[in-house]
């Protein structure tokens, strides 16, 4: 079985090896095996700075290393999108975050009455 | 879609002479086959179950018939071929995964529990997950403890998963079918130690409701209740304690969950002593279930300590002697109620 080792943080590099491996798997050749190196940034959960077993340092430098930056830089570089197209994208994901924090702030919380809905389908739902 | 009339289906097989016989596995072959005829939505996936046609021969002939479209060998990947499964019922298919070995569950356990239960209820009713986890359980031929076990409390013991547990072949196809028009998650445990039993099964479709218990036989001095392979051991420790004059009812409740208290709690009005059989632990097991059930809602109807006759906690085993003395026999079933209608409360 083929294997190769890709910069995990470069997503064209991913998106081009993982690209011919579901080829090759369409082709009926049989599975590639893909080792994308890349890096956790946090810890165990939010709030958790992850930093008991490793350096301050080493997480610096992976985020130096950020595969969304280096997306962008690139895509700008080879003039495929403009800086203002990835700020168009930035403020209407920030304003869908916005309205779904909103509307669940808004929101009461659910009636224990609900607890036992849909624990089973049923034809009559 | 021809529709089957689930409330003019009887309960239990007509007792005609000239019914025909066949066995508990080509019942839930025939079963699957009804299904798949009728809703193209249904395929079937598991080890072997393709042209050699299951290990018991419980898919024999499906593959011929549905090609393999429909019915496909996996690869031993337990866990793979029942997310496989969960992830086609939320897309709109309505798979049978086959694990063959009830023991194999547990190498899916995750898929089980924390996908396919739990996907209906925290999507507020948004997805549903009509799939068919088929697995046999018990003991056959002392095949050990990766072979023989009898986990389905593990199941019932899950909101949002039913459990069915046929005894016979009439019972098989009869609940196969309501399971396979059932959109929920549906554990269905049949035992390897009956496949080759026959019984009467119509021709013709039918479907047993799930939540309806079966008493196999009245009585009216203790309740019996059993589960798969001990029902026939039950009716025939039954038999033996009627010639000492101990008139016995027995019930199978056919489905774990969702569960028939109702005809449990009625007899055990009228005999006021209740046993169960099970070839599973009795420690947190349906035994513990049932017993449970009965001390919390009928405690007044008692007239005698619950009895649990289950297997003997240790593994199953390959020695045919020690395997054989795990399990309930007919002979323990007598001995232990006939002690038990000795004692009062």
């Amino acid at each position: 079985m083929p294997g190769f080792q890709v910069d995990g943080n470069n997503v064209l590099e991913v998106y081009e090896k993982a690209g011919e491996a579901i080829e090759r798997a369409r082709r009926g050749e049989g599975p590639t095996l893909l080792e994308c190196l890349t890096y956790r940034w946090y810890g165990h959960h939010e709030g958790d700075p992850g930093v008991a077993y490793r350096t301050r340092d080493e997480i610096a430098a992976w985020k130096e290393r950020d595969p969304v930056k280096k997306l962008k830089e690139d895509a700008i570089a080879a003039k495929t999108l403009t800086a203002a197209d990835f700020e168009n994208v930035d403020t209407e994901i920030a304003a869908v975050l916005e309205d779904a924090a909103q509307f669940a702030l808004a929101s009461a919380l659910e009636d224990e009455s609900t607890a036992l809905r849909h624990v089973y389908h049923s034809a009559a739902d | 879609m021809s529709e089957t009339n689930l409330a003019a289906s009887p309960a239990v097989e007509p007792s005609a002479e000239n019914q025909r016989v066949i066995t508990y596995a080509q019942a839930g072959v025939e079963g699957v086959r009804e299904e798949m005829r009728r809703n193209p939505d249904i395929f079937y996936i598991g080890q072997g179950i393709g042209p050699r046609g299951g290990n018991f021969q419980q898919s024999r002939g499906l593959w011929e018939e549905f090609g393999e479209a429909r019915v496909r060998d996996t690869p031993i990947a337990e866990r793979a071929m029942t997310g496989f499964g969960i992830g086609a019922a939320l897309a709109g298919s309505h798979p049978i995964v086959d694990i063959v070995f009830l023991d194999f569950t547990l190498e899916a356990m995750g898929e089980i529990v924390q996908q396919a239960s739990t996907i209906h209820y925290i999507s507020n009713g948004r997805f549903k997950v009509p799939f068919m986890l088929r697995a046999a359980g018990g003991g056959v031929r002392s095949t050990g403890p990766h072979h023989s076990h009898t986990f389905w409390s593990f199941f019932a013991h899950i909101p949002g998963l039913k459990v069915a547990v046929p005894s016979t072949p009439y019972d098989v196809k009869g609940l196969i079918k309501t399971g396979l028009r059932d959109e929920n998650p549906v554990i269905f445990i049949e035992h390897k130690g009956l496949y080759n039993t026959k019984g009467h099964v119509p021709e013709e479709e039918y479907l047993i409701p799930f939540g309806q218990a079966r008493i196999f036989r009245a009585g009216t001095d203790v309740t019996v209740v059993a589960m798969g392979k001990m029902v026939d051991r039950a009716l025939q420790a039954a038999e033996k304690l009627q010639e000492q004059g101990i008139s016995a009812e027995v019930i199978d409740p056919r489905t774990l969950v969702p569960l028939d208290k109702a005809t449990i709690l009625n007899s055990l009005a009228k005999t006021g002593r209740l046993a169960i059989v099970d070839e599973a632990y009795a420690t947190c097991g349906m035994a513990a279930e049932l017993a449970a059930i009965a001390a919390c809602e009928a405690l007044d109807e008692l007239d005698a300590p619950i009895l649990r006759i289950c297997a003997l906690p240790a593994p199953h085993t390959f020695s045919p002697t020690v395997d054989a003395y795990l399990v309930p026999s007919v002979e323990r079933i007598v001995q232990e109620i006939e002690s038990m209608m000795g004692k009062t409360l």
